[in-house]
């Protein structure tokens, strides 16, 4: 008969409990034991074995039956082990030689003591009794019923025979199919479909095997053990090929091991695939992998693993198995950060007195097998390990490409033979130099190979495009010998033309507050020292110069507020109203004095605008004003209007004009064309940018035309009334 | 009662020294840049001294110094420097140049009286005042 050592899947009706099967199969065997008890009251039964006493012969056949559950051969079907045994050929002798009852009876007491002796858990065990009872008893009745007066060893009996031993098998298979469904949800038609012709197999050959034993038995008893000669060889045979078989499977899943170790990955990649294979190479059924970490590996993910681990494979016991496993071993995880514990182990019966390979009934490990159990699982954890180490070494790589990738500083490396290494693309952009990787470093990197580590130089570099750049760069060596110099290159040009600006700025400010304060403060000393000197025209004089300068200082402190909100806040703050922006512009023209001479107005209609007066005033006072200042004093500054949206008030001059790269940086906050010292006079480097910063916060804008040698066009936009 | 020469861009801060210098009954000429400065001390009879601003468009008053000195009849011609730039580059830049007195904006009209007195008195052996 067989065992099925690997269950399949689901679909058993809810009402299929093992114990319900179990019962009814025992039922059933004692049924027909019974049964059997009570034919030979009804039947004329053929008679014993010549010449033995009958108790011998029931002695004898516990005997046997006990040796054929105990003796098996082990056979590769499918992905299982199956274990051959002879208790099919027992049965036949039984019912050739004995009256039924006390064939089947000695046969079950023979199967009986093996479970006892085994100490196999009792409902497998009434399971199998049952079983045995059911199909022994149908053997025989099958064959007592075929059979009838013919000759023991004729075709009849042989015919009979074998048509007993396929209902033996046959309800054989149907009962375990019915327990494998209950126990383990295999469905019963696969099962059948893979065993039947196994099955069927040995019952032929086990009707072969004992009808030729007996026949040579009762001819000539000496004999006999040549006849069971063929069948020991074979027994052997099948054990040495399937220990062979044995040995191949386990070097394959060795091999399978070694792979899965050496490619060192998550512990999610390697463990499973690494537990796998040992539970293969020793045969287990299952395993269970638990990380210090709290990851969890297998079909038992609620087992807790015994706190204490030696680093020896240590047999579970029943307090320390995961749930349904029968028996296992485990074994400390070693390299792995953390630590773990992988356990293997059998759902079959718990580890017995003796300690089989795996293909014996009961599973365990032998002493020979734990220093290569724990060595491989050593090399698990080192990759693992190494996977880990692996993985973090690559996210840390990939977070200094991406800061190298990112960082607005160029970033070059170099090693110790002055080979470049990295170029980063900051570094690319700010010189505008490509360099490959292994190529001599650009000249701006080769400049701060001798500066001591740590520090660096500022240099004026002149890229391809003609842009001049100030460039800080620094060399850092990265500790050890041999090892590599880091280089970063920062873009200093917007911080060193801001830093230029301040000052200029400074010097303007400086210069500009100072000056309307000289004659204020020079002619009220003047007036206290000298007023009786002085006629009262000229006091009248000096007063109205003291106040118009003071007036110049105020709005030069205003000028320099309104430039500090604009660069704080995000609007200036204006007064919104419909106003004739031609009017405006006439008033405020009227300040300058040159209006009879150099300054012409547009005749035109009045505009409506929506702007702010004081403002608009304001912006055309600064751009009239720079014009005057700018341009020769005999040349012409014609002031001229565009209606629509935006209105637009033209400031025209015929000076010099501004470059095109200057257009734009006139209108910057304390931008100046000129040098300081020798500019000409007035202006803190604000009016153009206020008057944008204005234009702006109207809802308008201060645009710029220029062409240089033919003079400038300032155009102030503002939006039509009602907008 | 001394001839002076004020070259300054600034209107007002011109109008102040001549009114200074005047009400002391100096005799005052003005020019309100480098060149036209350079112009009337090339044509005219020399003024005994001159009041010469630094910042000015298109000329400094440095340039103008450095030029003065550079000529015989302008070599030991005393000046007196203004600058509302009082930084120690402009100051030793002034004093280098060949400026008598180095004044900054904005200034006391007494301490200039005092100045062009102490220049027209003593030469040119005057401490730096800054």
């Amino acid at each position: 008969m067989t065992q099925v050592r690997e269950g399949l899947r689901p679909l058993r009706p809810a009402w299929l409990s093992v114990s319900l099967v179990v019962s009814l199969v025992v039922v059933a065997g004692l049924l027909c034991l019974a049964t059997l008890a009570w034919l030979p009251t009804v039947v004329d039964m053929p008679t014993q074995l010549g010449g033995i006493a009958a108790w011998w012969v029931v002695v004898l056949f516990v005997a046997l039956a006990a040796s054929s559950d105990v003796i098996y051969v082990p056979v590769r079907h499918g992905d299982a082990w199956e274990e051959l045994t002879f208790v099919e050929v027992v049965i036949i002798w039984g019912v050739l030689i004995l009256q039924p009852f006390p064939a089947l009876a000695s046969a079950l007491v023979g199967f009986g003591l093996v479970a006892l002796l085994m100490r196999r858990p009792a409902v497998k065990s009434l399971f199998n009794l049952g079983s045995y009872a059911v199909s022994g008893a149908a053997l025989m009745v099958t064959y007592l019923a075929l059979v009838g007066d013919a000759p023991r060893f004729g075709w009849r009996s042989v015919f009979a025979l074998l048509v007993a031993a396929l209902v033996f098998t046959a309800l054989n298979l149907f009962m375990l199919s019915l327990i494998l469904l209950a126990a383990e949800e295999v469905p019963p038609r696969e099962f059948i479909a893979e065993q039947w012709a196994l099955s069927v197999g040995m019952a032929v050959g086990s009707v072969g095997v004992a009808t030729v034993t007996l026949a040579v038995f009762e001819t000539s008893p000496a004999l006999t053990a040549f006849a069971a000669l063929p069948a020991v060889a074979l027994w052997y045979a099948y054990r040495a090929s399937s220990a062979h078989a044995e040995a191949r499977e386990r070097s394959h899943w060795l091999v399978a091991l070694g792979q899965a170790v050496a490619t060192p990955g998550e512990p999610e990649e390697v463990i499973p695939r690494a537990a796998d294979a040992l539970r293969r190479v020793y045969g287990a059924d299952e395993y269970a992998v638990v990380l210090h970490s709290g990851q969890r590996f297998g079909s038992h993910e609620q087992w807790q693993p015994p706190s204490l681990m030696p680093r020896e494979a240590r047999t579970l016991g029943a307090q320390d198995l995961p749930p349904g496993w029968t028996a296992g071993v485990a074994v400390r995880l070693e390299d792995l950060s953390g630590g773990g514990v992988l356990a293997l182990g059998s759902k079959q019966e718990p580890a017995g007195v003796t300690r089989h390979l795996p293909w014996a009934r009961s599973w365990s490990l032998d002493d020979t097998d734990v220093p290569g159990l724990v060595a491989l699982t050593t090399a698990v954890g080192s990759s693992v390990r190494a996977g880990q180490t692996l993985a973090a070494l690559t996210e840390e790589t990939a977070k200094l490409q991406a800061v190298v990738d990112h960082a607005t500083d160029g970033i070059a490396v170099v090693d110790a033979t002055g080979e470049l290494l990295l170029w980063s693309p900051a570094a690319r952009r700010i010189t505008g130099v490509t360099v490959p990787a292994g190529a001599t470093p650009p000249e701006i990197v080769q400049r701060v190979v001798t500066v001591p580590s740590g520090s660096g130089v500022e240099l004026e570099y002149e890229r391809a495009d003609g842009q001049s750049l100030s460039l800080h760069v620094t060399r850092v060596d990265v500790p050890g010998s041999a090892a590599p110099s880091v280089i970063t290159i920062r873009d200093m040009t917007r911080e060193r033309r801001a830093e230029r600006m301040k000052a200029d700025f400074i010097a303007t400010v400086s210069h500009e507050l100072r000056t309307p304060i000289t004659p204020i403060r020079g002619y009220a000393d003047l007036l206290k020292r000298r007023w009786d000197k002085m006629s009262e025209e000229k006091r009248a004089q000096v007063l109205d110069t003291i106040e118009e300068r003071a007036n110049h200082l105020t709005r030069l402190v205003d000028d320099l507020l309104i430039a500090a909100r604009a660069s704080t806040e995000t609007t200036l703050s204006v007064e919104l109203q419909d106003i004739d922006v031609v009017e405006v512009v006439q008033e405020a023209a009227r300040a300058f004095p040159e209006l009879d001479g150099r300054i012409t107005i547009e005749d035109a209609p009045p505009q409506m605008v929506r702007a702010d007066r004081t403002r608009v005033t304001q912006i055309v006072g600064n751009l009239v004003g720079n014009a005057l200042k700018y341009t020769p004093p005999d040349t012409p500054i014609q002031i001229s209007f565009g209606p629509g949206d935006p209105t637009e008030v033209r400031v025209t001059d015929h000076g010099p004009g501004i470059a095109a790269d200057e257009q734009d940086r006139v209108f910057e906050r304390f931008y100046r064309i000129e040098d300081p010292l020798t500019m000409r006079t007035g202006g803190s480097g604000l009016g153009l940018h206020i008057s944008r910063e204005l234009a702006r916060a109207m809802g308008g804008d201060v645009r710029l035309n220029s062409s240089p040698g033919e003079g400038s066009t300032f155009i102030l936009q503002l939006r039509p009334e009602g907008n | 009662m001394a001839t002076i020469l004020i070259v300054d861009d600034e209107p007002s801060v011109r109008d102040l020294i001549r009114d200074t210098l005047e009400l002391e009954d100096h005799v005052v000429n003005e020019a309100v840049d480098g060149p036209s400065a350079l112009e009337a001390l090339r044509a005219a009879e020399l003024p005994d001294l001159v009041v010469l601003d630094i910042m000015m468009p298109g000329m400094s008053g440095l340039d103008v110094l450095t030029e003065l000195r550079g000529q015989p009849p302008t070599k030991e011609l005393p000046v007196i420097l203004l600058t509302a730039m009082s930084d120690d580059a402009t100051t030793w830049a002034g004093w280098s140049a060949g400026a008598n007195v180095f004044l900054p904006k904005p200034f006391d009209p007494g301490a200039l009286l005092d100045w062009i007195d102490r220049v027209l008195e003593g030469g040119s052996e005057m401490e730096p005042t800054l």
